[in-house]
């Protein structure tokens, strides 16, 4: 049976609610309420004090009034007096099962846009998918207006219901991997209706093994601090977390820079308390072992018991699975040129340390768009921007109309 | 000793110590031999085990985890030498163990099986019970792991009576005229453990049927029973009950290692054959666990000629009770299985259950 999270507890019947929802008008883009109701979710959020749980922390932190303001008039920035930008309608969210942040990102960037909202919660999803859903259902009491547009539903297998939603929005933003988007894909969409879909990708890093050599041990330290965020918050398993680094330098330096990172990466893992279960280290085992079998691979190493390292010489038939739970590859390249062969389409999130911005700028001048989505320093790998898989979401969640 | 010495010698007679000497010198000529003739296998040792040099015990033997079979076929013959291809069962989707046998491993395996069954049920061939249907064997050109193991056990018997029809139905007339000409002396019943019960024992056990003389020998897995809560005291408690059963024998043993089962004694321990050993491995450091710590099970075996899988680390926990105790006249370890290792719930953005969300 479905469950609705919101608006009205007495309506039990999805296909009311929505009914009723989409006759509702749209909310104005970065409404007051809007704009408001993020502001207390990210108090509430802090609040809430998850301590292990930084990846809420963080999202708090990106909705938080400031954040909020200046994302305001970035949006701003994107209409002219011709152009005006406004909602798109209905929007249809399938989030991941168990990346339970990142639905709220979408979500939330879709209400200040002024949209109304249908999000699907896997019957599956974990306890702080419903957690997050509880506290959003009860701060949106208090916004009559958003309460009216925005609702989360959960439920199982239901074909009917899933084509019941997608018959209805104006943009379904589908994350959650492959399979997840090509089983949407087979449902039907109203033909002006559009997708947004956040298909598998593949993250990594390019560290210039002189600039870790020549660091202080402190900014060795911030370093594996910074990258263990980025790889093992999620398990490695969220799309931008990094499965493999790239070194740049001469040999020798790379050797150097390769066994003094790893040895810090351990001991930070040890002190963040980081452990996997025995099923992910079999798999990793596993991995490892196929993919000994299947590419160049000249040494597999473990640090302390959750960190597996294989050094590759070659990257050029490397397939772009991974098991997740903290194995990384490694691999040399002269230069940061020498990069750009290894990159694929499916790339998404290049984080760097050791280069200037503007070395970077060159190297995506250099790709052309080819590849990666996103180049960002070490410890930002999570960090959510508007601008993600190549789509700026304010501009695909309004529509621009023109009037001259 | 020889492996044929190993295999003639009275079974489960060669106390840890002994053995594992005689084990680890024949697994080390295996590793080089495979080294040798499986370029994948070779860089398996030399990478994932850093060259691995002769190993000084069971444990230093280069092991292979045993989802490795499903990816890649790994193999030590030519193609021309391989004489049956063995398959391991699987859903529909889910990746099969591939297994290449030249005929000198597919012969191993039938004398060695041999030895093990011949250790419970005496010299003879029985009258033999299948709680199967007759078709699982009929296409002998490719071979499930349920079609290997019937055909591989039906050799034990004679007078083979398939109890169950193509509907996995029981054959009930059948079965009792097999009772009225067999009953009254040892006969041999074989099945997979969930049939044994689900088709077999739940349709059986109100007749009043007298199974006194029946050795029955059974495996495949306790996943479905122990979903029923149907451990195997209880499952030997139900069929001596109502049936008179109680010569009742479970056996551990995989695809990837035909031939060295691991056959429960008569204190309900599994025990390792002169030929076959297993080691409990701890998750995180992989170092082996003394008797009494949970851990993941390899097997090791020395049959496996053809195929680099003398040394398998499989996804299966289990326990080593004690070793040498001699409880049932079986020397070595005696261990347990306590289920399959649960499969990884990982975070992350992908994630597999499009199956719910597909209309």
């Amino acid at each position: 049976m479905p469950k609705l999270f919101t608006p009205e507890p007495s309506a039990t019947e999805p296909r009311a609610v929505l009914a009723d929802m989409v006759t509702t008008p749209t909310d104005r883009p970065f409404s007051r309420e809007a704009v408001d109701f993020c502001g207390e979710l990210s108090h509430a959020l802090f609040r809430a004090g998850m301590k292990n749980r930084p990846e809420v922390n963080a999202l708090a932190y990106w909705f938080r009034a400031a954040e909020v303001a200046r994302l305001k008039s970035s949006f701003e920035g994107l209409s002219d007096d011709r152009a005006i930008i406004m909602p798109r309608g209905t929007v249809f969210h399938v989030p991941p099962g168990n990346v339970e942040t990142l639905f709220l990102y979408g979500w939330l960037l879709s209400i200040l846009c002024g949209n109304r909202n249908i999000v699907r919660i896997s019957s599956r999803a974990s306890g702080l998918t419903g957690e997050l859903c509880g506290l959003v259902a009860s701060l949106l009491k208090n916004y009559k207006k958003l309460a009216r547009i925005n609702f989360a539903v959960s439920y199982g297998h239901d074909d009917q219901l899933t084509a019941d939603l997608s018959a209805c929005c104006d943009v379904r933003i589908v994350w959650g991997g492959d399979e997840t988007v090509r089983a949407l894909r087979s449902v039907q969409l109203p033909p002006a209706a559009r997708d947004l879909c956040f298909p598998d990708r593949y993250s990594y890093s390019v560290i210039r093994a002189g600039a870790f050599i020549t660091s202080s041990d402190a900014q060795r330290r911030a370093l594996a601090h910074a990258f263990y965020n980025d790889c093992y918050w999620f398990d490695q398993m969220a799309c931008s977390s990094p499965r493999l680094i790239v070194w740049c330098g001469g040999p020798e330096e790379c050797q150097s820079a390769r066994t003094g990172f790893f040895d810090l990466l351990a001991r930070e893992i040890e002190q963040q308390g980081y452990t996997s279960e025995a099923g992910t280290r079999s798999g990793k085992l596993l991995f490892a072992s196929q993919l000994i079998l299947d590419e160049s691979v000249d040494s597999y190493e473990t640090y302390g018991n959750e960190l597996t390292v294989l050094k590759l010489s070659d990257l050029s038939t490397l397939d772009r699975n991974h098991c997740g739970g903290g194995l990384l590859l490694s691999v040399d390249v002269p230069d940061l040129p020498s990069l750009a062969p290894i990159v694929r389409r499916r790339d998404q999130t290049l984080t760097y340390f050791g280069f200037e911005r503007q070395e970077m700028m060159l190297l995506a001048h250099s790709l052309n768009g080819s590849g990666l989505d996103r180049i960002v320093p070490v410890g930002e790998a999570l960090t959510f921007n508007r601008f993600w898989d190549g789509y700026d979401l304010l501009h695909e969640l309004t529509r621009r109309v023109w009037v001259q | 000793m020889t492996l044929t010495e190993l295999m003639d010698a009275p079974q489960y007679s060669i106390p840890q110590e002994q053995k594992s000497r005689l084990l680890v010198e024949q697994l080390n000529s295996l590793t080089a031999q495979h080294r040798n003739r499986c370029a994948g296998y070779d860089r398996l040792v030399r990478v994932l085990h850093h060259s691995a040099p002769a190993a000084r015990s069971l444990a230093d033997v280069p092991y292979v985890p045993v989802g490795v079979f499903k990816t890649h076929e790994l193999r030590s013959v030519a193609p021309s030498e391989v004489f049956r291809v063995l398959t391991s069962s699987g859903t529909t989707g889910q990746r099969v163990s591939r297994i290449c046998l030249d005929r000198t491993t597919a012969s191993l395996q039938t004398v060695a099986l041999g030895k093990i069954i011949a250790h419970v049920i005496g010299p003879n061939r029985l009258p033999m019970m299948l709680i199967e249907t007759s078709s699982v064997v009929r296409d002998r050109s490719s071979f499930s792991a349920r079609g290997a193991g019937i055909l591989g056990m039906s050799n034990f018997g004679r007078s083979h009576f398939y109890a169950l029809d193509e509907h996995m139905e029981l054959n009930i007339a059948g079965m009792q005229e097999f009772l009225g000409r067999h009953g009254s002396r040892p006969f041999l019943i074989f099945g997979f453990t969930f049939m044994v019960w689900a088709y077999f024992f739940d349709r059986i056990r109100r007749l009043g049927l007298d199974l006194s003389n029946g050795i029955l020998i059974h495996s495949g897995g306790w996943k479905k029973l122990t979903e029923q809560s149907v451990t195997n005291e209880e499952f030997k408690r139900a069929f001596l009950r109502d049936t008179g059963l109680r010569r009742i024998y479970n056996f551990y043993g995989m695809v990837e290692q035909v031939g060295s089962v691991f056959l429960e004694g008569e204190d309900g321990c599994l025990y390792a054959p002169n030929f076959a050993d297993v080691i409990v491995r701890d998750p995180i450091t992989w170092a082996e666990l003394p008797p009494g710590h949970e851990g993941i099970i390899e097997v090791l075996s020395l049959l496996p000629q053809s195929y680099p899988g003398h040394a398998i680390l499989t996804e299966d926990i289990g326990v080593v009770d004690h070793v040498d105790r001699d409880s049932c006249g079986r020397l070595g370890k005696a261990f347990r299985v306590l289920g399959r290792l649960p499969k990884a719930e990982l975070r992350g953005c992908s994630d597999t259950h499009a199956a719910s969300v597909v209309a």
